[in-house]
């Protein structure tokens, strides 16, 4: 695109004319660019430079930052419900992306076929990730209630004592589990579908004359077909997982006795119940280097195998 | 090779798996009762009269519990207060994808390589990282609310509207987007027009926009999404019973009073309906375009 490199054929006149052009190009360029950029850099970028340095400080917002070097850090590592809120947070992410993944790519593949509805059975199933976590997670509540949900109702038919899902610290993560996975189910469907309905129909229709059934199909085709998709619908969900805080807020309050605490929970405790904004900040970076090591570690995995 | 050398295809040959099979029909009729169970639930819930068990089939549809749940708690005002946010938060951000996503697909600016990769790097920083460096921010934000110059003294954008919307005024997944479906448009179109002497901004809004309407609504709908479910920082933001958004107002009525199950999943209801129908209205456009787009 620089004038100056073309052959000189049209003169002198003509030269200007498209450096002009150029020039106006690069303006309304940079003059359309600019809000968005400014505006990310406000929100996004000082923010994140701000977290790494509130979070080698003392700041109770009350006074000034105060440097404390690693102070913050070793308070973390050395406390009890850090491990656990770690071991809370990675449960949480492993269980829901490791059952749901299979689930959502057997669920895609079931739509993908011929059903009498199916349209409107994927947009049923497809609905509840657009509602929020809030309201999903106060209508589990209400699934998961001992005395008026239907769930309990039905174990109670089955001749089982009431089960306190939420109030049970065995089974108040599980519960977050399944019902975070029945909210996100249909929003990753969707993409593997869309993945699904790129695989070649010519080699589908090749290996039904070979006489595959549709289970082999599947296997042999469409999924090695799909795993680029797959992978990253499952380092996508399991990045998200990581920060799970609102089922945890809603449903269980974080308890009972810590079973449900995440990092991002402990995060907002420091910050907001213990006005630490030091060690909430340092919450944060640890947050973001589990996120980010992870997301590095997982895109090398699943790179390499699939060169493999 | 003549069209007549091989005959039609016989009626016979018509592969008969491409009728369900009955298995599959059941377990996806069963999938689905996973989640049309619960939302029938959730309605038949909304409509039990107050004082009835829960669960058990209402004496007869008590559709006020709607009304009664919107003026028990204010849910009017949440509701304002959401839709206002919500809606300035989609205009920002549609304006401002569309731009960016524009000039970084079809114009010759400056460091456009960093800004690719900005937005690239940006997509893997959680959004939580940033909640408590802003809440500062925002709260230290100087002369609003208060705050004298130095940003001290006042609350700043606490407890606003504006500064609910903060962290959702723009998105670097949807300049992303936004990038993507303008770099697959034709540049010729924009340099016949030049040509014609149509000026640069002519040819961003009138030529090159209304091609991407898809892309538009899809960005458009998730902004409205991402502003609507928000819930960590309208909580950590607000502590004015008055500029409750939704989500908020729903958990802080579920608190209050856990045991008025009918008027909560009619709040429920109320409140997800309209993004529902949001969804179902793009839900072709995000199958078809935004999805295969984005996912290579």
């Amino acid at each position: 695109m620089v004038p100056a490199s073309e052959p000189a054929t049209p003169g002198m006149s003509s030269a200007l004319a498209r450096d002009d052009m150029l020039r106006r190009k690069r303006l309304a360029g940079e003059l359309l660019v600019t809000p968005a950029f400014a505006v990310i850099a406000i929100t996004s970028i000082v923010p994140l430079m701000l977290s790494f340095y509130f979070s080698f400080t003392h700041y109770t917002l009350l006074t000034a930052p105060e440097w404390v070097g690693f102070r913050n850090y070793t308070a973390i590592l050395r406390d009890p419900v850090f491990y656990e809120a770690l071991k809370n947070t990675l449960a949480f992410a492993v269980s829901q992306v490791g059952i749901g993944l299979v689930v959502v790519v057997l669920v895609a593949a079931l739509f993908n076929g011929h059903l009498y509805g199916g349209p409107v059975m994927r947009t049923i199933v497809y609905l509840p990730q657009a509602a929020s976590y809030v309201v999903v997670a106060l209508v589990w509540n209400l699934l998961l209630d001992p005395a008026v949900g239907p769930i309990n109702a039905m174990l109670n038919r089955l001749g089982f004592s009431p089960v306190y899902f939420l109030s049970d610290p065995f089974w108040a993560m599980p519960s977050i589990v399944v019902m975070s996975m029945w909210r996100n189910l249909g929003y990753f469907m969707i993409i593997v579908l869309a993945a699904l309905k790129s695989v070649p129909s010519e080699l589908l229709e090749a290996a039904k004359m070979d006489g595959a059934n549709a289970v082999q199909r599947f296997w042999t085709i469409s999924l090695p077909t799909i795993r680029g998709v797959v992978t990253f619908v499952g380092i996508t969900w399991f990045l998200g997982a990581l920060q799970m805080f609102t089922q945890s807020y809603v449903m269980t309050n974080g308890g009972p006795v810590n079973a449900t605490r995440t990092i991002v929970y402990l995060m907002y405790d420091a910050a907001f119940t213990d006005l630490d904004i030091g060690r909430a900040c340092a919450m944060a970076v640890m947050l973001f280097l589990l996120v980010v090591v992870l997301s590095l570690v997982l895109r090398f995995i699943f790179r390499s195998k699939e060169a493999a | 090779m003549s069209i007549d050398a091989h005959p039609p295809v016989p009626v016979v040959l018509k592969d008969t798996s491409e009728r369900p099979s009955a298995v599959f029909q059941a377990v996806a009729l069963l999938v689905t009762a996973l989640y049309a169970v619960p939302m029938l639930y959730v309605v038949l819930v909304s409509l039990t009269p107050d004082g009835e068990w829960v669960g058990a089939w209402p004496s007869h549809f008590e559709f006020s519990n709607f009304s009664n749940a919107f003026l028990s708690a204010n849910f009017l005002r949440f509701f304002l207060n959401s839709a206002i946010v919500a809606i300035a938060c989609t205009v920002l951000q549609v304006l401002l994808s569309c731009a960016a996503g524009y000039a970084l697909a079809m114009l010759p600016i400056r460091g456009r390589n960093l800004m690719m990769l900005l937005l690239v790097a940006l997509l893997v920083v959680p959004p939580e990282v940033s909640i408590v460096p802003l809440f500062v921010m925002v709260s230290h934000l100087p002369l609003v609310g208060g705050n004298d110059m130095l940003g001290n003294g006042g609350q700043g954008l606490l407890n606003t509207l504006p500064g609910i919307m903060v962290p959702h005024l723009v998105s670097a997944l949807a300049i992303f987007l936004m990038r993507q479906f303008y770099i697959s448009l034709p540049e010729e179109l924009g340099d016949a027009a030049r040509v014609d002497g149509a000026g640069e901004f002519r040819i961003f809004l009138e030529i090159y926009t209304p091609l991407v309407k898809p892309a538009v609504a899809v960005v458009g709908v998730f902004a409205f999404q991402s502003a609507w479910n928000d819930f960590i920082w309208p909580l950590v933001t607000t502590s004015s019973n008055d500029l409750r958004t939704l989500q908020l107002g729903l958990t802080v009525f579920f608190q209050e009073n856990a045991t008025q199950w009918n008027l909560l999943m009619a709040a429920v209801l109320a409140i997800s309906v309209p993004i529902l129908m949001m969804f179902l209205l793009i839900q072709r456009y995000f199958q078809e375009g935004a999805l295969s787009g984005a996912i290579k």
